[in-house]
């Protein structure tokens, strides 16, 4: 008997209860202080649930759409109407279900997958789980006022600009853009997670295939959405204050929009089709019963598509008349990335070719992801082809292929991962015949949507378009293509329908139902509040299946912290490549924290769209104020303090520097901020490299460099108190930690200080050109960084001196010192770059 | 910092990528800024500058590239047949297999990087600049 049949027979004893006090410190809250609740695996099904709405809103917008178009001279909506309706399907699709719900699917379910109790920062997800949600409806609710954003779900201006007055555009600015700093909080949340909150055991070698996905994933968002939010910034300011960054008339170009829109919008794509291809490489075994073929080649795929799928930004601006080499480096790019997906395909297919396929609901969906993702994977490259993008370009074709890739390489994998995921997250099993009836009608009807439309684009018909001559022979394809849509949505009501039947009412499944190896269907079933009672010791990339006896050792608490003796929420640190026990981490109770904060921040970023500015800062007082309490609360631990997690291992509680998550967290968020800063940069290069001469013509270059020395002086001064303060916690009194921030908040607001008046002094007007404009924001940025540094150190400030016992303060102080070196180095570099500019006219 | 090509650490895995990303970010910038401030019609060694640099570019990647290669190629070999010690309990044991993985891991970046360098060099000798 091989090890997986050996699985499949063992069936453990029921659980034993958990120990009294484990199971209180991780007991749901009850009534309306569940929404206190800030553990990931409950925060993830909400999550999860509001994604899904999200497809059902988004949906309900796609058959307006086809109800629409299904005769030429559809009377449903106006054109007007028409605009903002698939506006809004496409921002509602990409950016309130496809990218969220993919960071929620993860946020659920990778505490069970790596074996931690919970990921480090479980009130970051709560708080971005909140932004999310009420960001989200924001944005979607000005479609019942009809002012929802119309020009496209890439907003190009002027379109957005000049020719969009009214608020409509702003919801989508402000709106998304909120939503994007949401995704940012969870990237932090799951790359620390990943790193450092596994079972022991669990080197890097050993990480499930899933994680190395989100990995890529969360840090793909880590890189995209920073410039695309800059671009958000950028086009806010020149709606509302009026500094022309894309009006061609003042020296600004629309081409840099799109420029900052596809860095984001193309590896977007990949960022929505990793964690699906991730979802696949992990069902699909348990469908054949045998491990993934190609573990590190699978690895290899996800990583390098990481990577290359940036080289691809430009490609959907092949008509935009960019040079000929340049292009030639983006078909280039294609070309590579077509590599690690291939090689994705081939693995499943060899996996599946040795295994022995059981045809369950869960792997119908991934067989027909399979089918739908080399079928459009082909229509890509057709795209891709420099001379066939041009007469494809803007027409149905197009949406044709968005959808095959879409639909195809993401919602089916999310379907399948939701049949298969319903028993460890109710405890029952899907219906399989009203499952394969939603399958059947699903695909079939995706089909018949969209296989016509490819036809509709050769025969010349243009997307975006809100009605259509009848004797362009293209009605008998709308038709179908409407009759195939109302059938999936059919089928996706089906499918719906089983999900929720089986969540309540489904018979009850028992542990590992289908025989899975991957280390989540140890739990039992459904996943206890707990999470695993104790957290094991694993081997291989299939714990259950190298060791088939895995649960209920599990369950008989013969791992690491059986028990939660202090009455703390705990979890493991573990090494981030050996994955030895390196220290607990006390996580946080139930708070309300995140949801008021999250509160404050809507209303800061809602209350902007009418030009409330005064509302929205106090609104954004409030949020900062709740995020600050939160702060203060968060480091208590005493380096001194360890303990007992079973097993005669004995670790602290306690760490600083690299090791710690804090230290990992600010990290990380400097990385990000570095590509917006970067996107930044670009913007002027940009402007630069289209302008006949600079400065441009007519605009005198009057920024004073002696004023521009001074500055540089005092902020590279005020850096270096602050690269001491990473060291001051090693000594106990609290003046010179108080010395060093007061040194270094003095010297950096004299510098921020002369740093405007070398703008005033310049007499620059921002109003004026793209040039003007720019050089305020290279230094508004920096400064505003330095801002943000102040609150922290001041905040750093306090703490050490009402509360002087340094481990309460280190982590602040370590994370200003981090913070502030990275914004002096921006304003560093800003400087320099406007100043002291080569003249190559 | 530490160092990024020990054998232990995992930025060694993505040596390949960040330094095709540098090189592909380089000549992109390269060749905008040649044709948007036309300066493509210089030229170094008998060659336009576009092409010129962007070969000598390419082959520093590769070099770079063909390095990495080597590394990993020399941290692989000793333990190439230790794939099955992943499932092993034993520290040791297991150890080894994870040098494997990260050293072949290394390697297949670099190969497939060296390939996608390969992409974007080649056409600046035949492709006209602007
Ligand atoms: C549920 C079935 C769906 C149907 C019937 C549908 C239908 C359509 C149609 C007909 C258009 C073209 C509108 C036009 O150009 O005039 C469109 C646009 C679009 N759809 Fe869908 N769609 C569906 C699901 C999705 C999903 C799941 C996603 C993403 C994950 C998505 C993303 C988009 C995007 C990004 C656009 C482009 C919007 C724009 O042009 O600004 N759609 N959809
Ligand atoms: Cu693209």
């Amino acid at each position: 008997m091989t090890s997986v049949e050996e699985a499949r027979a063992y069936e453990p004893p029921p659980p034993p209860p958990s120990p009294p006090k484990l199971a209180s410190v991780w007991a749901q809250p009850k009534g309306w202080r569940q929404l206190t609740e800030v553990n990931n695996t409950f925060i993830g099904v909400l999550y999860v649930g509001t994604g899904l709405m999200f497809l059902v809103l988004g949906g309900i917008l796609a058959l307006m759409i086809r109800w629409h178009l299904a005769q030429p001279g559809g009377t449903l909506l106006t054109a007007e109407q028409y605009n903002q309706v698939f506006t809004l399907h496409g921002t509602t699709m990409m950016f309130l279900f496809a990218v969220p719900i993919m960071e929620a699917s993860s946020v659920w379910l990778m505490p069970l997958q790596l074996g931690a109790r919970d990921l480090p920062f479980p009130r970051v997800s709560a708080y971005g789980f909140w932004c999310y949600l009420f960001g989200g409806l924001m944005a979607y609710s000005s479609i019942f006022f009809w002012v929802a954003p119309d020009s496209g779900w890439f907003l190009y201006p002027p379109l957005s600009t000049e020719y969009s007055p009214g608020i409509n555009n702003d919801f989508w600015l402000l709106g998304i853009g909120f939503i994007e700093i949401s995704a940012i909080a969870q990237v932090v949340e799951v790359v620390v997670g990943i790193m450092k909150t596994r079972a022991v055991g669990m080197s890097l070698d050993r990480l499930p295939i899933y994680s190395w996905y989100v990995l890529v994933t969360a840090l793909m968002i880590g890189f995209a959405f920073p410039p695309l939010i800059l671009g958000d910034i950028l086009m806010e300011i020149e709606r509302a204050v009026d500094w022309p960054f894309f009006d061609a008339a003042r020296g600004g170009d629309p081409i840099l929009w799109q420029h900052l829109f596809w860095f984001f919008g193309h590896p977007e794509v990949y960022i929505i089709f990793l964690p699906a291809a991730g979802l696949v490489s992990t069902i699909l075994p348990t469908f054949v019963q045998r491990p993934l073929v190609g573990y590190t080649w699978v690895v290899l795929a996800a990583v390098a598509t990481g990577f290359l799928s940036f080289g691809l930004w430009v490609h959907h601006m092949f008509t935009t008349g960019l040079p000929h080499l340049s292009l030639s480096f983006f078909s280039a790019a294609s070309m590579a990335v077509a590599i690690p997906s291939g090689i994705q395909v081939f693995c499943w297919i060899a996996t599946i070719w040795t295994g022995r396929p059981i045809l369950k609901v869960p792997f119908l969906y991934v067989l027909g992801f399979l089918f739908i993702f080399v079928a459009g994977g082909l229509t890509g490259v057709m795209v891709a082809a420099v001379p066939f993008d041009w007469q494809a370009h803007d027409s149905y074709f197009v949406v044709a292929h968005l959808h095959y890739v879409l639909i195809g390489g993401m919602v089916f994998p999310l379907f399948a991962a939701l049949v298969y995921y319903l028993p460890l997250a109710s405890g029952r099993m899907p219906n399989e015949t009203l499952g394969r009836w939603g399958f059947w009608l699903t695909f079939i009807g995706f089909n018949v949507t969209f296989f016509p439309m490819h036809i509709l684009g050769l025969k010349g018909m243009p997307r975006r378009v809100y009605d259509y001559p009848a004797e362009m022979g293209w009605n008998e394809l709308n038709l179908i293509a409407s009759l195939g849509a109302a059938m999936l949505a059919v089928g996706i009501v089906v499918f719906f329908t089983d999900l929720c039947w089986s969540w309540f009412r489904g018979p009850k499944a028992k542990r590992n139902p289908w025989n899975a190896g991957t280390l989540e269907w140890a739990t039992a079933l459904p996943s206890p509040d707990t999470g695993f009672r104790s957290i094991p010791e694993i081997t291989g990339h299939y714990p259950i299946w190298d060791d088939p006896t895995l649960p209920e050792k599990i369950d008989r608490g013969r791992f690491y912290m059986p028990d939660s003796p202090h009455g703390d929420r705990e979890t493991l640190r573990t090494g981030t490549v050996d994955a030895r026990p390196e220290q607990i981490l006390v996580l946080p109770k139930p708070t309300w924290l995140p949801l008021l904060a999250a509160v404050a921040t809507t209303v800061c970023f809602g209350v902007a769209i009418f030009k409330l500015y005064w509302t929205s800062l106090a609104a954004g007082l409030v949020g900062l104020a709740f995020i600050l309490i939160w702060m203060w609360r968060s480091e208590v631990r005493s380096p001194d303090e360890a303990r007992d997690i079973g097993l005669g291992v004995r670790v602290p509680t306690y760490s600083v520097g690299p090791r710690s998550h804090a230290w990992w967290a600010m990290v990380l968020l400097v990385v990000m901020d570095s590509t917006a800063y970067g996107g930044l940069v670009f913007a002027y290069l940009f402007i630069w490299t289209v302008s006949e001469s600079w400065p441009p013509a007519g605009i005198e270059a009057t920024l004073d460099g002696g004023l521009a020395l001074v500055t540089a002086a005092l902020i590279l001064a005020s850096s270096l108190p602050a690269a001491f303060l990473g060291n001051a916690d090693r000594h106990r009194r609290r003046h010179l930690i108080a010395l060093l921030l007061a040194a270094m908040l003095a010297l950096g607001i004299a510098g921020g200080w002369m740093s405007l008046a070398l703008l005033w002094d310049s007499g620059l007007d921002p109003k004026r050109h793209a040039y003007t404009a720019l050089v305020w924001m290279m230094v508004l940025f920096p400064l505003v960084h330095l801002g943000i540094g102040a609150v922290m150190a001041a905040f750093t400030l306090v703490k050490a001196w009402v509360d002087p016992p340094r481990y309460r303060w280190s982590h602040a102080a370590r994370n200003t010192g981090l913070w502030w070196q990275w914004s002096v180095a921006q304003m560093l570099f800003s400087l320099a770059v406007i100043v002291f500019y080569p003249d190559l006219a | 910092m530490a160092n990024p090509l020990a054998a232990d650490n995992p930025i060694s895995i993505v040596l390949a990528p960040i330094v095709w990303s540098v090189y592909f970010l380089f000549v992109y910038v390269l060749n905008s800024v040649a044709c948007t401030k036309g300066f493509v019609g210089l030229t170094l060694f008998g060659f336009g500058i576009v092409p010129a640099t962007v070969v000598i570019a390419t082959l520093v990647t590769l070099a770079i590239m063909v390095w990495l290669a080597g590394l990993a190629w020399s941290r692989f070999a000793p333990v190439r047949d230790t794939d099955d010690h992943v499932h092993s309990a034993d520290p040791e044991l297991a150890r080894l297999a994870r040098r494997r993985f990260m050293a072949l891991a290394g390697l297949l970046q670099a190969g497939l990087h060296i390939l996608a360098t390969l992409y974007v060099g080649l056409p600046a000798l035949l492709v006209p600049e602007c």
